[in-house]
């Protein structure tokens, strides 16, 4: 075989050997994060807590296992210690005082409208873009029972948000012109700044 | 002799119709996709967006050109969150030549808000010709973002292509 001949297939094998390896470690990386995040919530799942307290605000507290559990959503992310503390009480804090606001407001849910939604939320996984990374996930668990029945505890406090934003978000809109361009910029800094305003009014302290 | 010139002048009209008809008969073509889009959040549960996207080039035939008119692009949303909203943004349309069009308007339209969210409708008039027979492809990039979800956005792209003789 010409010397020329054997530099271009060794090169082709290099590449081909080299180009592989990255797709290898950027899908590892990507399935990583879900299945990692399944096995905290898996574990979360069956785990029994104490009622240890994060914080307290005015009229709502937040638990230490739910503060946990968003900062290794975090440090899972990638974020560094510091600023994934940062995410986690930022989080924690704005969707706890939303809870509070839909409760206030008359929000609530049963357990059937909560097994109703995640019948919509199976449906919405089967038709996901990522419906492979989110079967990572569900795979954590000991069975795909076992994670919907997960799902139906998250959701029983979800759901009232959700349900609460939606109609804060439908009020919006029916106050600004409906051809008015950049409205969903507009809802987002609006909605942006009430999660603010509900946990600063909630003047959480640290438990120490 | 007044029976030929109505024939002499019908054949004129007719001719002037169809010719008319072949410059202005406008056709649109369009692709569309519907597809769900889902975010992991921190509690544990998931931020969704469902969009339904379309595309649409109106073109029409003269000497011997396609002549593209103007385009539409239109999304439709549903998106489904407690905390952290996806985001749904838009990018020009490139032609495969490597024209991009950057000037849009925006247009009302009609949705139905059981099943969306909300609806937007862009359209740009710049007129581009191609000269007869080729193949067309025009595309354009969407990104669908949640801040404090993962994955943090999904870049997709709409695709339209069809040969004209």
């Amino acid at each position: 075989m010409k010397t020329k001949t054997k530099i271009v297939i060794l090169a082709s094998t290099a590449a081909i050997i080299i180009g592989g390896a990255i797709a290898v470690t950027q899908a590892g990386n990507r399935e990583s994060f879900f299945s990692k995040w399944g096995k905290v919530l898996s574990n979360n799942s069956v785990q029994t807590y104490s009622d240890d307290l994060y914080a307290v605000g005015n009229n709502t507290s937040i638990t230490q296992k739910d503060y946990e559990q968003t900062l290794q959503f975090q440090l899972l992310s990638g974020l560094e210690q510091k600023e994934a503390e940062k995410e986690a009480y930022r989080y924690v804090t704005e969707r706890e005082a939303l809870y509070y606001q839909a409760v206030k407001a008359g929000y609530s849910v049963t357990e059937e409208e909560v097994r109703d939604y995640i019948e919509i939320l199976k449906q919405m996984v089967e038709e996901a873009e990522n419906r492979e990374d989110i079967q990572q996930l569900i795979e954590q668990f000991d069975s795909e029972e076992a994670y919907w029945e997960y799902e139906v505890s998250v959701y029983m406090k979800n759901l009232p948000i959700q349900n609460y934003v939606e109609s804060l978000q439908t009020d919006f809109y029916k106050q600004i012109s409906s051809d008015e361009t950049g409205s969903e910029t507009a809802w987002d800094e609006y909605f942006d700044a009430l999660k603010q305003k509900y946990a600063a009014e909630e003047e959480y302290k640290l438990v120490q | 002799m007044k029976k030929k010139c109505f024939l002499f002048i019908l054949i004129i009209f007719l001719s002037i119709f169809c010719s008319i008809q072949n410059i202005y008969a406008e056709n649109a073509k369009a692709v569309e996709d519907i597809q769900t889009y889902l975010f992991a959040v921190p509690e544990g549960g998931w931020s969704s967006a469902k969009l339904h996207i379309r595309y649409y080039e109106y073109c029409s035939n003269a000497n011997g050109y396609m002549i593209m008119n103007r385009r539409r692009k239109w999304i439709s949303a549903k998106l489904l969150y407690a905390t952290e909203r996806p985001k749904v943004t838009f990018g020009n349309v490139e032609h495969s030549n490597g024209k991009v069009f950057s000037s849009w308007d925006c247009l009302s339209v009609m949705y139905d808000p059981t099943q969306w969210d909300y609806s937007e409708l862009y359209e740009n008039t710049e007129k581009v010709s191609y000269k007869r027979p080729g193949n067309f492809e025009g595309k354009f990039y969407y990104t669908i973002s949640c801040y404090g979800g993962i994955p943090l956005y999904y870049i997709e792209n709409v695709r339209l292509a069809f040969s004209f003789k």
